[in-house]
């Protein structure tokens, strides 16, 4: 009973947080294992089950990390994959174009609250953040480490 | 400035360079990327292997103040690297990592910037999200 009145008190401390990855490549695999190990249930998708190899098994075996084969642009795939229940949706392919329909899809049909795609452009941050997308420019991200360093 | 690997990240960094002001040369063993590269900038790419000595000192490594590693290859970005400071003496040697441990290593193999992307790109999405995801259990 205490239990559930301390739920009621704080619900945002009490659930795990899900988190869906598009892409099972060398970004997505990490995000997914950082994000897992901070305390988040992480759903990843790929098409090429191969790809989860990369994974840590103890995450896998613990359901830390649930896998799922597919296409991140389908949502019979993503719906398979339990992602409608997610609060928070990554877009990490290696190809910009993927992510941002993987991304819209999450984001407007599948009503997701917050969407990242991963862009390597900056010029599309303003246009995407306008349709209620967040993009993140991984080149940028390291032109910011090479600026501070120059400094 | 050198920067080895004539990948799309390497591209976009050489570009930003150059709007600053500076000037870079390119290494890629790709005769194809060469071409590419030059036909954007203007001939700045050396081709032949950035892991090598020779190519290095081709490239004007001697010269540089920084050189940043963008091949696949965690392994051949720290090669890269250490060939600029121990042998010609760049200041300042940047390194790609793909793989969290690698990075650890190479930061202890004196590499002065070692840059795991996966690992910005998660911070960032810590700070977009930061409220709502779990932080510590």
């Amino acid at each position: 009973m205490a239990q559930t009145q301390e739920d009621k008190a704080n619900p945002s401390i009490q659930r795990l947080k899900r988190v869906a990855v598009i892409g099972c490549g060398s970004y997505g695999s990490q995000i997914a294992v950082e994000l897992s190990l901070s305390g988040n249930i992480v759903i990843v998708i790929d098409k090429n089950p191969d790809s989860f190899s990369v994974l840590p098994s103890n995450l896998v075996e613990n359901s830390r990390v649930v896998t799922s084969i597919g296409d991140g642009t389908k949502e019979a795939s993503l719906r398979k994959a339990g992602v409608q229940d997610v609060d928070l949706f990554i877009a990490s392919t290696k190809i910009p174009s993927v992510n941002l329909m993987s991304g819209q899809l999450a984001r407007h049909l599948m009503r997701i609250p917050e969407v990242i795609c991963l862009v390597n452009d900056s010029e599309l941050i303003s246009l995407y953040d306008g349709l209620g997308i967040k993009v993140i420019n991984p080149d940028a991200l390291l032109m910011n480490v090479i600026r501070e360093r120059l400094d | 400035m050198i920067i080895v690997g004539c990948g799309s990240t390497g591209i976009k960094v050489a570009e930003w360079l150059m709007a600053s002001g500076a000037e870079v040369t390119m290494i890629d063993n790709d005769s194809e990327k060469q071409r590419f590269v030059d036909n954007l900038f203007g001939s700045i790419v050396v081709l032949g292997d950035g892991t090598g000595v020779e190519i290095q000192e081709k490239a004007g490594t001697q010269r540089a103040d920084l050189l940043i590693a963008t091949l696949n290859s965690d392994e051949d970005n720290m090669l890269a690297c250490q060939i600029a400071k121990h042998h010609f003496n760049v200041d300042t040697t940047l390194a790609l990592s793909a793989n969290p441990d690698k990075a650890h290593l190479l930061g202890l193999l004196g590499i002065d910037i070692v840059v795991n992307l996966a690992d910005l790109i998660t911070e960032e999405i810590q700070s977009l999200v930061a409220p709502m995801l779990v932080e510590d259990l």
